[in-house]
């Protein structure tokens, strides 16, 4: 193998993929191994990935696994498409976020809800979106370098309109407004970080405009973060172009190739073959979609609703918008998504209030904040009127919703019974500490 | 030996704000009250590569832990911190929480080996704390009961002032 000198190159394995701006002679010999498993020791300083996959917890459980695996110096694109998803950023509070009731509807039971690791607000992904994740050493992180590289590719499509506001998120600049086409977030762990984002190609806005309104929002108090709302836009370019225009920009602004010499590895990776070779992905699609993740990261909230006012009109229930009793109280106080404070009345008599505070309190405390839960608790109530009770159990029981996802969830076990890796680490840790006493003693 | 703890509790609680300078100077004047042995009042702070202090004084075996003030102006306003339990076994190197700011989610990594005996609570009101007084009386984040010998290793492992402020400027 004698490369021809100065030419920068693409090592493209697993399915080829057409190469648009490099070239590149014989490559090296490549070991009859999972591009994942030659990851860690990977001498390359670029990496360019794309999943073929359309499962958003597979996805994002990869991206994870990209950035606690690379070779600490190393930077990596990794670019894929999400079935439809919500996608809520990790301190939010699904129901301030979500519409429940329409995400509960049959038209949209397709629609995943997902948590993910990275901070910010909440984003719908479908088919006509595309995402995008640069993850780098901690020490280049920068919130804004990667949102420039992509607004140059796309300015090479013609897009030029295309620029970066304030938030750090890619807008088209319209005269007198901003119209935001790409959701910015960003992981930091110890050497590593990534920015990560969408970009909306041709997504379906009434769904994102539709899902992402809650009919709960305003009476729910959060101490999480919550979304800043923005008109959005599709910016209407061809996936498989942008992707490629992207994947070229991210190679000149790491200037490849510039000292002479150098490979860059370019793999499209498929979901069944990334679980067979990596514990690690399955197990964190594992813990994405448990109920754990999902509803108990929840950070503490305050629902209240407001005494002789018609509630919010749910899409599943036409017409109906139960009136609290004038002088009602209604707080729900939520620590982990649990019930941990409730104070619910509808007596104007003090006295007569304070004993139904007390026992929908006794009641209704631990109970999961879950539609179904909470309307069942709330009919036991005795001391609250019944008429009451029902409809405001309906209205909450669809308002609020089943969780979703699996209930149970073991860090430590996999479904076979097996360790799981979290679990071989504390091991190890354990065995060195008894090995280091035992030499200490020796 | 009796004399001296009563001494240490006498003291002001150790806090995150008195700089080791500041500490140092305060040292002689207990030493010409009780007459104990210097080196075991010393409150000593050290720095992690992952931008966590940590100080201590090597009585009460108590670290108190926070992120630095470098890592706030790099992270930007803080909106949100995960903090852990009460109570939690907590093992050096673990991740025992995360700040969020201007969307990203940093881990916050423990240095120590311990038991988390208190969080700071008034960070889930006013996050924003750790961007005010980060190294300070009002933005630290857990303090952790060490394990034994921890506080050897983290004076020996870690890095001071001087080091970490050369690591930053790196």
């Amino acid at each position: 193998m004698s490369p021809s000198r100065g030419l920068p190159r693409l090592l493209t394995f697993t399915n080829p993929l057409k190469l648009t701006v490099r070239h590149y002679s014989t490559p090296p010999q490549i070991p009859d191994k999972h591009p994942l498993e030659l990851l860690r020791n990977s001498p390359h300083r670029l990496h360019i990935y794309r999943s073929t996959s359309t499962n958003p917890f597979f996805n994002l459980s990869l991206e994870d696994y990209l950035l606690r695996h690379s070779p600490p110096t190393s930077k990596i694109l990794f670019t894929y498409t999400n079935s439809p998803s919500i996608i809520l950023g990790r301190n939010q509070n699904i129901w301030s976020e979500v519409n429940i009731p329409l995400l509960d509807s049959p038209k949209h039971s397709h629609v995943n809800l997902v948590r993910r690791r990275s901070g910010g607000g909440t984003v719908y992904h479908d088919l006509g979106n595309l995402c995008w994740s640069v993850i780098t050493p901690r020490k280049s992180f920068d919130r804004d370098f990667y949102a420039k590289v992509v607004v140059k590719a796309l300015h090479s499509l013609g897009v030029s309109e295309a620029t970066i506001n304030e938030r750090h998120d890619i807008v088209l600049r319209q005269p007198g407004k901003d119209l935001k086409v790409s959701g910015s977030a960003y992981k930091i762990i110890r050497e590593r970080a990534y920015h990560h984002a969408t970009l909306l190609l041709s997504s379906k806005l009434d769904d994102i405009k539709s899902l992402l309104r809650s009919p709960l929002k305003e009476f729910i108090t959060t101490k999480g973060v919550e979304s800043v709302r923005s008109e959005v836009s599709n910016i209407g370019v061809d996936k498989e172009a942008l992707t490629e225009k992207i994947e070229e920009e991210f190679l000149i602004a790491n200037e490849f190739g510039k000292e002479g010499d150098e490979w860059a590895i370019r793999v499209t990776l498929d979901e069944g073959e990334a679980i067979k070779v990596r514990d690690y992905i399955k197990e964190g699609m594992k813990e994405l979609q448990s109920q754990k993740w999902l509803y108990t990261q929840t950070p503490e909230f305050t629902l209240s609703l407001p005494p002789s006012k018609p509630l919010p009109e749910l899409s599943t229930l036409p017409g109906f918008q139960p009136i609290l009793p004038q002088n009602s109280k209604f707080t729900l106080l939520s620590t982990s998504s649990t019930l941990q404070n409730i104070q619910i009345s509808t007596s104007k008599d003090p006295d007569f209030s304070f004993v139904q505070s007390q026992e929908s309190h006794i009641r209704l405390l631990n109970t999961p904040f879950s539609g179904p839960h909470i309307s069942q608790k709330l009919s036991e109530v005795k001391s609250l009127p019944e008429d009451t009770i029902k409809d405001l159990g309906r209205w909450i029981n669809t308002a609020v919703g089943a969780w979703r996802g699996d209930e149970k969830f073991d860090p430590y076990k996999t479904d076979d019974g097996e360790k799981t890796l979290r679990a071989r680490a504390i091991d190890r840790d354990e065995q060195r500490k008894k090995r280091g006493l035992v030499e200490s003693v020796g | 030996m009796a004399t001296f703890r009563i001494a240490s509790r006498a003291l002001p609680r150790a806090s995150a704000s008195l700089r080791a300078s500041a500490v140092r100077s305060l040292a002689p004047l207990n030493r010409r009250q009780f007459s104990v042995t210097p080196s075991r009042f010393e409150i000593i702070k050290r720095y992690t590569e992952d931008h966590e202090w940590i100080s201590y004084d090597t009585t009460t075996n108590i670290g108190t832990v926070g992120i630095t003030n470098y890592a706030q102006e790099k992270l930007g306003e803080v909106v949100f911190i995960e903090l852990p339990e009460v109570d939690s076994q907590i093992e050096a190197d673990d991740s025992i929480g995360a700040v969020e700011s201007v969307k990203s989610a940093s881990d916050i990594m423990s240095p120590a080996t311990g038991e988390v005996i208190e969080v700071n609570g008034a960070l889930s009101e006013k996050p924003k704390l750790v961007n005010e007084d980060p190294e300070g009386e009002e933005g630290w984040i857990v303090k952790i009961k060490l394990g034994d010998g921890e506080a050897e290793r983290l004076s020996e492992e870690l890095m001071d002032e001087g080091g970490y402020e050369a690591y930053t400027q790196e």
